[in-house]
């Protein structure tokens, strides 16, 4: 990259994004997404939970599409490598089972069980096409961004790699 | 009729003049809103100097008795309430008879979105962040009591970079942050312990303890919630009141 971007300059404070800590319950995770970001105007996208340990250390996120995947019994399984085709157009039938009465129980295990860990960070000195490369190689919603590997600042989301990259391409 | 100060009592003047004037609020002889005498009509009518009658008025404006106004005069308070002793207390970190013994362990100091109750306890919207910090108390090295405290992220984010191993989170606003407390309300309530607080606290599940809920203001804003879960031990939850010592 020419204009040599760097991670801070297009990161978000983490104060955008609700955090919780591990012990909280997938029901209690559900609580603060409503709260957060469905009962009120302002939420900033990808609508995701910052989750913490006890000493304020970043330990994972956790999306809707994790929530609702963590309900799911049948989606904690294994996928199975090919889905026959007859499975497909069957698959009709069992809307009506999917997040049914075990989804309840499953709402009352720990966050920190359907969570997905916070394994690969930046920092804010980065250039902007690392955080491109991990968010697209390693299919991250958002990156947060560690200060000396340490002090959790700033979240990096696509949106903003995306505007800053192409704007690099298109310019004539 | 006037009471008379008595001038061969050791107690000081401005003390006798004080409980002479709150007899008077007390009584309804002076009624709310009504304007007192001024000072000097004071100074007359018990025979002191200004001086006494200045600090017995100041002295009741402190406790509420009296309200003063910029140009107009000193009026007895309307929203004075006179049921009970007006008595004070010295706020401790931790309301417990003997201090000495105890120890202090962080668990937690995290921060966390307000759920269940607590966005209304806090008066804060569900969507502000808040600091969680929990604390164990040893009492003579054994577990007993878990604090948990809830502050608004806004009211003093720095909390997180502080030490509070060796400072009390109270001390701490008052003197670093310049939060003043201003009024701390106090419940109490029994409860049958969960199982991770029982566990901490070394007794069996749904063991009874004693719960004390904190709500701590600075004006109008609640600054801090601290909720005391406490077993059952020798050390027990202690407060002294007492008569202001004028």
């Amino acid at each position: 990259m020419s204009d040599g971007k760097l991670v801070k300059d297009v990161m978000l404070g983490i104060f955008e994004y609700p955090h919780i800590p591990y012990w909280f319950s997938v029901e209690q995770a559900i609580k603060v997404v409503k709260a957060s970001f469905i009962k009120t105007e302002k939420h900033t996208e990808p609508l995701a939970v910052l989750v913490f340990d006890e000493k304020y250390n970043l330990l994972g996120t956790v999306t809707l599409k994790d929530i609702l995947r963590g309900l799911e019994p049948s989606f904690l399984k294994p996928p199975p490598k090919q889905v026959p085709e007859e499975e497909k157009t069957g698959l009709a039938v069992v809307w009506d089972s999917l997040f049914a009465q075990e989804s309840k129980k499953l709402a009352q295990k720990s966050i920190s069980e359907i969570m997905v860990s916070a394994k690969y960070f930046v920092e804010p000195t980065d250039p902007v096409t690392k955080a491109a490369y991990f968010m697209i190689h390693f299919d991250l919603p958002l990156l947060p961004v560690l200060e000396e590997k340490k002090k959790f600042v700033g979240i990096v989301r696509m949106v903003e790699i995306f505007d800053s990259i192409s704007e690099e391409i298109i310019k004539e | 009729m006037v009471e008379l100060i008595c001038r061969d009592e050791h107690e000081k003047l401005y003390l006798q003049l004080y409980d002479i004037l709150k007899r008077k609020i007390e009584n309804r002889e002076w009624t709310a809103g009504m304007q007192i005498p001024t000072e000097e009509q004071l100074c007359k009518m018990f025979n002191v100097s200004r001086a006494t009658v200045r600090n017995a008025v100041l002295e009741l404006v402190r406790q509420g008795y009296l309200v003063r106004q910029q140009g107009k005069g000193t009026f007895v308070s309307s929203n004075f309430i006179s049921e009970g002793l007006i008595m004070t207390t010295v706020f401790k970190k931790l309301w417990v008879e003997d201090e000495s013994s105890l120890s202090k362990e962080v668990l937690a100091k995290t921060v966390m979105m307000p759920i269940s109750d607590l966005s209304k306890e806090l008066n804060i919207p569900e969507n502000r962040h808040i600091i969680y910090v929990k604390v164990l108390w040893l009492f003579q090295g054994e577990p007993s009591i878990i604090q948990e405290s809830f502050i608004p992220f806004n009211i003093c984010p720095q909390l997180l970079e502080e030490d509070i191993e060796n400072q009390s989170i109270i001390d701490l606003f008052e003197k670093k942050f310049s939060i003043k407390t201003t009024k701390v309300l106090t419940y109490f309530d029994v409860i049958n312990l969960k199982k991770e607080t029982s566990q901490l606290l070394k007794v069996s599940e749904n063991s009874p303890a004693l719960v004390m809920l904190q709500k701590v203001f600075s004006g109008d804003t609640v600054v801090l919630l601290s909720k005391f879960y406490k077993k059952t031990d020798t050390n027990k939850f202690f407060i002294t009141f007492q008569r202001k010592a004028l």
